[in-house]
């Protein structure tokens, strides 16, 4: 989770012809101008797909630009909007993208060891098993090993127990370990020169 | 036979994977614009889940004659009501369907300064969009392209819809009722009102509401009445500013009922009035007066307002931005705590009761719901939710409701059944849900475009309202 930085909470500044609400709606812009990138690229993180992301960061900043007194006033807008997108992520999006997920990843397709800056064939794979996990897995992995929060901070944000975010994230690591394990032996069996 | 990576390995792996990749998501140019119209559009939506437990009061109750002015209730402003720009030609009104303008929610900025103007200084809408090329027909057939937007009831057979249908190249505003529970409908007159902005000196409309069949208000930015069930508009102006929300009711037995008005005075800016005023079949809407929320905390942004019987309950925020729950009622205003610490914090009227989601973020205890059978003192936790951030909820009574679940509609109940119900198709949300009686209820769905959906069952199925 990101903290504050640079875009937390800051004071208004009078200028001459400017009124407080354009200033409030600047701080907003301001806001959302520096966050995005970063929000954009949570949002990939939790979707799995760049579209999704842009349309989850969206509504997100939508919602708090709505709120925006409260939530500057609140001192942690960033961690207001992470908490948006986590909760509509699983929510809205959910059943869309369960039936999607697994047979699209135009992103990848012509992507899949091109360059030195992707990973290694399995974590290809590693990636698209992240991204077909369920919802409430999926974020559960994207906050533990991505944002690297702790269960206990994983919790609060998700609005679930302690032991919901264990449970979540031991059947989640259980899922991606078959799965690691099965093209472990793909793998193994392409490099061999035999046919699986 | 490979054998499973170890944990520790693995889960080097996990962070690897995400640092290796390129999650990296281009922003497009256009984002902080399309932010900004969409978080407009969520506004006007929001205004809609104003709930229906009006109806429900206004529906068994009886038509009372004349107007019976309310004694002045602690507020200095008054506002006489009268300067009427009169529409007699029910024609809708064009606008353009395309969001332009980065305005922030609610009000237009032309229209931003004015407080409390005595009655005189109010101008005349500026609206003056270009000229259609069609008006659809008072009393015809509504076409089939009519979209909805704002639905309201007087009973279980009666209610209008407010939306837009195309004219030519342009959008109209237009006013559908049915009076056969939604077999067949008529259109009448709309308000001379945008349901969507043009430019800041547009003053849109994107609520409607009647609280019975002469009385009847459209309002965002602008406030239009009727007191001849729709046959003709007056812009009265009044109250000064944009209505967010507008609930009416009258208590079983009166004559009279009062509607309710949340103003926000300049946009995007604290110090939320309320406002009331009486109104009566063949009487019309009386003098609006502002109501003193007192000052123990002074409300300062109000998010909900639900009226029922002679009561406006009302979700609003102090200056600390505490929210509290505000009950004005002839006799005056008292505060009270809401159930949880508020998150995008929910209020929906059924009968007999007051219903609220608190979303994630209040303090680790997760989303919920909770009912409350007298008036807000005391408030019982209904099931968990699932993970939302601000689902709208349609109280039905004190034991069932239901909320949007993003593509779907859940129903929860008090002896803990919670589940998804039968909608007709999936959607992206929600604008409205409210419910006329134990039975009777509406949804605005939002696939694109917006469908009107009804439940005959207690929300057990619904189904597309054709028009």
């Amino acid at each position: 989770m990101q903290p504050n930085g640079a875009a937390g909470r800051r004071r208004y500044v009078h200028k001459a012809g400017v009124t407080v609400d354009e200033e409030r709606r600047q701080v907003f812009d301001e806001f959302a101008r520096a966050r995005m990138p970063e929000l954009l690229r949570f949002g990939h993180a939790l979707t799995g797909s760049p579209h999704a992301a842009a349309d989850l960061v969206q509504d997100a900043l939508e919602r708090t630009m709505l709120s925006w007194a409260r939530v500057e006033n609140q001192g942690d807008p960033e961690g207001y909007v992470r908490r948006i997108m986590v909760n509509r992520n699983i929510s809205i999006w959910r059943r869309l993208r369960r039936e999607t997920l697994v047979l699209e990843m135009p992103e990848d397709a012509g992507r899949r060891g091109a360059g030195a800056f992707e990973p290694v064939v399995r974590d290809l794979a590693l990636w698209d098993r992240i991204r077909a996990l369920p919802p409430r897995q999926r974020t559960v992995i994207v906050l533990r090993y991505y944002e690297d929060l702790s269960e206990a901070q994983i919790a609060a944000l998700m609005g679930s127990s302690v032991g919901t975010v264990k449970s979540q994230a031991s059947r989640a690591l259980a899922s991606l370990r078959r799965d690691a394990a099965q093209f472990a032996e793909s793998d193994s069996a392409v490099a061999d020169g035999g046919a699986a | 036979m490979s054998q499973q990576p170890p944990d520790e390995e693995f889960e080097r792996r996990l962070r690897d994977v995400f640092r290796s990749r390129g999650l990296g998501v281009p922003v497009p140019p256009d984002a902080l614009d399309r932010i900004h119209s969409g978080a407009r559009r969520r506004q006007q939506r929001r205004t809609a889940t104003s709930v229906t437990a009006a109806f429900l009061v206004v529906a068994i109750t009886g038509i009372g004659v004349g107007i019976r002015n309310i004694e002045h209730h602690g507020g200095d402003d008054q506002i006489a009501a009268g300067s009427h720009t009169p529409v007699s030609s029910p024609l809708p009104s064009p606008v353009n369907t395309a969001s332009v303008g980065v305005t922030f929610p609610g009000v237009a900025s032309s229209a931003a300064t004015l407080p409390t103007p005595p009655s005189s200084a109010l101008a005349t809408p500026t609206f003056s969009p270009a000229a259609p090329t069609h008006y659809p027909s008072p009393g015809s057939a509504v076409p089939a392209d009519f979209i909805p937007s704002s639905v309201t009831a007087v009973n279980a057979k009666t209610f209008w819809v407010l939306g837009t249908q195309q004219c030519g190249q342009q959008s109209c505003t237009a006013v559908v009722r049915t009076t056969d529970g939604g077999a067949h409908f008529t259109e009448i007159a709309a308000p001379h009102a945008a349901t969507i902005s043009i430019d800041n000196s547009t003053r849109v409309v994107y609520n409607l509401r009647f609280a019975d069949n002469d009385n009847g208000w459209a309002y965002g930015e602008a406030l239009w009445t009727t007191s001849d069930g729709g046959t003709t508009w007056s812009d009265t102006s009044l109250p000064a500013g944009a209505v967010k929300d507008l609930a009416a009711a009258r208590e079983p037995g009166a004559t009279t009922g009062t509607v309710w008005a949340t103003v926000q005075p300049t946009p995007y800016t604290s110090g939320y009035q309320l406002w009331r005023a009486p109104y009566s079949s063949g009487g019309g809407t009386g003098t609006w007066q502002r109501v003193d929320l007192g000052s123990d905390p002074p409300a300062e942004e109000i998010s909900a307002l639900v009226v029922q019987g002679g009561t406006a309950y009302l979700l609003a925020t102090d200056a600390k931005k505490l929210t509290h729950l505000y009950v004005s009622t002839a006799s005056g205003t008292t505060v009270q705590d809401p159930p949880c610490i508020p998150f995008d914090t929910e209020l929906s009227g059924g009968i007999g009761s007051l219903w609220t989601t608190c979303s994630s973020g209040s303090a680790g205890d997760g989303p919920r719901a909770a009912v409350s059978t007298d008036g807000g003192a005391t408030w019982k936790n209904v099931a968990p939710l699932p993970a939302i951030t601000a689902g709208i909820i349609g109280g039905i009574d004190p034991t069932a409701a239901v909320i949007d679940e993003g593509s779907g509609l859940r129903r929860i109940t008090t002896s803990g059944q919670s589940h998804l119900v039968s909608t007709p198709q999936q959607t992206n949300g929600y604008t409205f849900i409210g419910f006329t009686d134990a039975t009777t209820g509406y949804a605005i769905g939002q696939p694109d475009p917006a469908r009107l959906w009804r439940t005959t069952d207690g929300g057990l199925t619904w189904k597309i309202v054709r028009f």
